[in-house]
């Protein structure tokens, strides 16, 4: 049986452990193939002459695609990167509109797109990061896509996760000390104060605002002073017309109603016209047979209160009645209640009822 | 629902959650679906500033919890439906894949919580479906169209939903009939004729739409519809045979449901399983529904007719291939042939291709006898019958052509008589003698008709035995003579009823020849309506009797050819009663028989025929048939009309035309597989050579010991000296025995 042995022997051969000695190259295995090979010169076809880290754009673009990132580490990373970075790096963009792509800096319509849809993040610290970020974005610049931001802010507000819906007057504070118009033009003004009366639980025909315990109270006083900051922009001028006079006489025109054949500083100045239309404006035209009290969103298209006095009228006797109506009722349960809450409530409620009568008495 | 008392404030995480919660309560969760919809809203406007952005996971989302829940807050979502259908009407092109077939469900699961009407659902997705470039979207349409149009059906026929989407089809066809580029109406034809086939639309109305669009210029829509007609029906009865294939086989889930683990589900299946069979059942009894073939329902053929022709076979019309105008040529000879049009320009136009070179001559040929029938003015079919004969049916062509011209020629005459002259046959049916058997067959084969229809054209000794005796009371044809019109074989079914009644008689001892007491038995002929249901078990098999006996037995008398026994089964203890019947028709036979050969029988239009009687009488016709090739005397010369009718309901087979098959030279395999074609199953009979090889098995201990080498066995087997001493004594002791017994015997 002699060739038997030989074969059991080479059989177990593969079950040993090779002994590796110190100061021995390793065995190469049974299948190694040399792949070493000589040559006189080496010619590399392309060469970063970089030496240092990659550019200033790749990164912001980098960073940018990776807000989409599935792990929320992640996305907060790139958002405090782009919140050390990006304010000085948009310091010296000379225009807003069109971003200098020499500085390597992406456009800011690419980082609002970018950024707006992390207002519906999951992540709490997300969401904070976001808004700190925004705070120190250069507002002159933000201006003109807050109509854009706000219909993701209206959506945070409506979002059926309660700490979104509770993050989400945070920006709606944002939006409108950033661009006051923009943010309550084109059915904004309806739909925030809805939003709001939505986050503080007032949405049906038959409001009872639960009484807030603990960490809600929080919440409902942050709630609170949202509404109060919006019903303050909103209804009182801030010498809006002050600054157009003198916008218009400052740069010396002829006629005094040149104004009308300059180029708006604000966009979408013709969307009264409805020039591109878009479906809700043509579906719900006549929509107020939409959800009851609170309204369909887009039903504000045919009579939006484009400045202050037609936005009191319009909570007056406008479309907006109902959310009027919905807001007096759950402050003066919330005031009943007492408490910090109560207070505050309190004050809002008496804001608005003077703000309201002003316009009476005017 | 009463406002139930929620236990605790439930938190709302997502939206399947909250979609159950709603789905219980929904007057509860009625703030909460306020704050969604508003959510959906604000969604649907981001989503519309960016229509073919990329973010729509958590849109289609929203959009499939408000179709799921939007029925039961019917005040707050009236205008869901009509946004939702906004929203693929005018984005379809650019929204991503998944939110479009998202909304088309979503506007579907609308449709089935009678949300929204049937009408509103097409009006929607039609436009799409006509429009869209996406082939997945369209047929998620398409399927959703036709499977709502059938649901809507199913109980009763909805016709206001089947008037408006007929009117919507039709406008289709319409739009872009003038037009060679428009494929819109495409889908019309396609939908028509998949509810067709399903046999949900069956009226003139689709027949209408189909109509108008075989006369489209398109070629697509124009082959399509004409396809329709050429061959819809064929396609419903597959569609129906397919659908009895799906039978349920309740031995098996009743045993699996016994085997297997319990639950709820299971005892479904078999519930269902039992459902299925008892509407199977129920559904084998029901007669068949009326239906009429789509060529029937059409209105005003002849001025269809002469369009089709006018508009896509006329000579300038060079648009269409041939094989697109081959299929308008069928359907256009079908029409005629069918209802027997006058449209006289098609039988110059079939002259044109009607030569051995031609492609696709069969077809041709099947065309052309489809095309005639016995109102064409004999003058005009003439000249076709003459140039197949010139072309086809010479010395110089080979055998197929001349089978195929033959068989054409027979079937143009059998449908028009007076397109052959005498001189013309008497030559043609010189090939009776061919060599080759498929043109021997078909010159037989106008020997045959020309026999029955008029012998005298025949020459003395191709007329045979009973052409020539019936000659005397023969009329020679002339074009345009109707017959009075009758059932086939109906003086068959009026004396096996009589005879029925005779013997029903004798069996109660009565008079036999009494008349006037028919009622009763009436009402007995109503209890076997259906057909079948009487009927031995020979019948169903689909065997016929043939009674070898008789063709042997000469038969000298009448009687005897009379006591042929029939087809149906008779029970024990009928002999006597036979006799009987014997009897009492040898003096009435012959008068009975004169009485039919004078006036038209007024059987039919006394009684009403059962589908029972008509199966008889098709049995009936067949044994009379049978009996005449049998040469089965008296009975067989009575009736001596009884030639299988040319009916022109049928398309002529291209089959038939060509005649039989020649097996031509092929290479080894296929000869080789032409001779396996009958051994299959004889196994038994085969050798069993291969068998082994085949079964798998390792290799016996037998065939290692075999295969094993010489020189590791050589040691083993051992020699004398090894052996021990044991064996040495046995072998020794073994030895010694065997000695003895020698020396015994001795």
């Amino acid at each position: 049986m002699g060739s038997s042995n030989k074969k059991k022997k080479e059989k177990l051969k593969d079950f040993k452990k090779p002994k590796l000695k110190v100061g021995k190259t390793k065995a190469k295995p049974s299948n190694f193939t040399n792949t070493s090979f000589k040559s006189k010169a080496i010619v590399v076809a392309t060469q970063s002459l970089h030496t240092s880290a990659p550019n200033v754009s790749y990164l912001f673009t980098h960073h940018l695609t990776l807000l989409k990132h599935h792990s929320s580490a992640t996305r907060r990373e790139s958002l405090s990167y782009l919140t050390t970075h990006l304010p000085n790096a948009l310091r010296f963009t000379v225009s807003p509109a069109s971003s200098d792509y020499s500085s390597g800096i992406p456009a800011m319509s690419t980082i609002v797109t970018a950024l707006t849809p992390l207002m519906l993040d999951t992540s709490q610290l997300v969401r904070t990061h976001l808004l700190a970020l925004l705070k120190i974005l250069p507002c002159e610049q933000v201006a003109m896509y807050i109509p854009k931001i706000l219909l993701f802010v209206n959506s945070a507000t409506t979002h059926i996760t309660e700490d979104i819906r509770a993050d989400s007057t945070k920006f709606l504070e944002w939006a409108i000390g950033v661009d006051r118009e923009g943010a309550f033009g084109g059915g904004g003004w309806g739909n925030s104060l809805r939003g709001i009366a939505g986050c503080l639980g007032w949405t049906g025909g038959g409001v009872k605002a639960v009484v807030p315990k603990g960490k809600e109270t929080k919440i409902v006083l942050q709630h609170l002073g949202t509404l109060k900051a919006v019903l303050e922009t909103g209804l009182t001028s801030c010498g809006n017309e002050e600054q157009d006079g003198k916008g218009v006489r400052g740069l010396g025109l002829l006629h005094g109603s040149s104004e009308a054949y300059m180029i708006p500083n604000k966009s979408n100045v013709y969307a009264y016209l409805n020039l591109f239309s878009t479906p809700s404006a043509n579906i719900s035209g006549g929509g107020s047979g939409g959800i009851g009290t609170a309204g369909s969103g887009s039903m504000a298209m045919v009579g939006e209160p484009e400045d202050m006095d037609s936005r009191r009228r319009y909570l007056k006797d406008g479309p907006g009645k109902g959310a009027l109506a919905v807001l007096k009722i759950g402050l003066s349960s919330l005031k009943k209640d007492g408490g910090e809450v109560g207070r505050v409530a309190g004050k809002v409620l008496a804001y608005l009822d003077e703000m309201l009568e002003e316009k009476v008495v005017e | 629902m009463v406002k139930r008392k929620r236990a605790g404030l439930v938190k709302v995480q997502n939206l399947p959650m909250l979609q159950n919660l709603i789905r219980r309560d929904p007057p509860s969760y009625r703030e909460e679906f306020i704050l969604q919809y508003r959510h959906y809203e604000s969604q649907r406007d981001i989503f519309m500033s960016q229509p073919d952005g990329s973010e729509s996971e958590t849109f289609c989302e929203l959009v499939g919890f408000m179709s799921n829940v939007c029925s039961s807050f019917p005040d707050l979502t009236q205008e869901f439906p009509n946004d939702l259908a906004q929203l693929l009407l005018k984005n379809h092109a650019v929204l991503n894949y998944d939110l479009r077939e998202k909304l088309v469900q979503s506007l579907v699961l609308l449709r089935n919580k009678d949300v929204i009407a049937s009408t509103t659902l097409l009006q929607t997705l039609f436009p799409v479906l006509t429009a869209t470039q996406s082939k997945a979207l369209r047929t998620q349409i398409y399927t959703t169209i036709v499977s709502d149009i059938r649901n809507a059906n199913t109980k009763t026929r909805n016709h206001r939903l089947n008037k408006t989407v007929q009117a919507v089809l039709f406008g289709l066809v319409e739009a872009g009939k003038n037009d060679p580029a428009s494929t819109s109406g495409l889908w019309a034809v396609k939908l028509t004729r998949e509810l067709w086939k399903r046999r949900v639309w069956d009226d003139a109305r689709t027949v209408e739409i189909m109509k108008e669009a075989s006369l489209s210029a398109n070629g697509k829509v124009m082959s399509g519809s004409v396809r329709f007609f050429l061959g819809v029906d064929q396609e419903m009865e597959e569609a129906e045979d397919s659908d009895d294939g799906d039978d349920v086989n309740i031995g098996k889930v009743k045993h699996q449901a016994g085997i297997n683990k319990k639950t709820n589900k299971k005892k479904r299946k078999v519930d269902r399983a039992y459902a299925t069979l008892k509407k199977q059942q129920k559904n084998k009894n029901k007669p068949n529904p009326l239906n009429f073939s789509a060529l029937h329902l059409l209105h005003d053929p002849q001025g269809f007719a002469e369009n089709l022709f006018s508009k896509h076979l006329s000579r300038s019309n060079t648009k269409f291939k041939i094989e697109q105008k081959l299929l308008v040529l069928q359907l256009v000879s079908r029409l005629i042939g069918l209802h027997k049009l006058s449209v006289l320009g098609i039988y110059s136009y079939l002259l044109k291709y009607l030569s051995p070179r031609q492609r696709d001559v069969t077809h041709f040929l099947a065309c052309t006898a489809q095309a005639a029938h016995d109102l064409v003015p004999p003058d005009v079919l003439e000249p076709i019958v003459k140039k197949i004969a010139d072309e086809f049916v010479s010395e110089g062509v080979a055998s197929e052509v001349a089978t195929a011209g033959l068989n054409s020629i027979r079937e143009i005459c059998a449908r028009a008589p007076l397109a052959m002259n005498t001189t013309l046959l008497q030559d043609l049916v010189e090939y009776k003698g061919s060599k080759d058997k498929g043109v021997m067959m078909a010159a037989r084969g106008l020997i045959g008709l020309y026999r029955e229809i008029a012998p005298e054209m025949l020459k003395k000794k191709d007329r045979g035995k009973s052409a020539s005796m019936g000659m005397k009371d023969h009329e020679t044809l002339r074009f345009g003579i109707e017959k009075s019109g009758e059932i086939e074989g109906l003086e068959l079914l009026e004396e096996w009823k009589e005879e029925q009644r005779r013997l029903k008689r004798a069996e109660k001892g009565l008079d036999s020849d009494v008349e006037g007491e028919g009622l009763e038995e009436v009402e007995e002929d109503w209890g076997a309506w259906e057909a079948g249901s009487d009927d031995s078990d020979d019948d169903e098999t689909g065997w016929i009797n043939v009674d070898s006996d008789h063709e042997i037995e000469i038969s000298d008398s009448e009687d005897e050819s009379e006591k042929k026994p029939r087809k149906k089964s008779k029970k024990a203890g009928e002999e006597e009663e036979e006799k009987v019947t014997k009897d009492s028709e040898t003096p009435n036979g012959q008068l009975i028989d004169e009485e039919i050969e004078k006036k038209p029988s007024t059987f039919a239009t006394t009684r009403i025929l059962t589908p029972a009687d008509f199966a008889k009488l098709a049995e009936l016709r067949t044994q009379a048939g049978l009996d005449k090739l049998l040469g089965n005397g008296k009975k067989a010369d009575k009736h001596h009309t009884n030639r299988t009718p040319i009916t022109n309901e049928d398309a002529v087979d291209v089959l038939a035309i060509q005649g039989p098959a020649k097996r031509g030279k092929a290479d080894k395999e296929a000869r080789l597989a032409v001779a396996a074609e009958g051994r299959e199953g004889r196994d038994k009979f085969g050798s069993k050579k291969g068998k082994h090889a085949e079964k798998s098995h390792s290799t016996t201990n037998k065939e290692k010991e075999r295969k094993k080498n010489f020189l590791m066995t050589v040691r083993k087997a051992k020699g004398k000296q090894k052996r021990s001493l044991v064996e040495k004594r046995r072998v020794l002791r073994a030895h010694v025995e065997k000695q003895k017994k020698a020396a015994r015997k001795h």
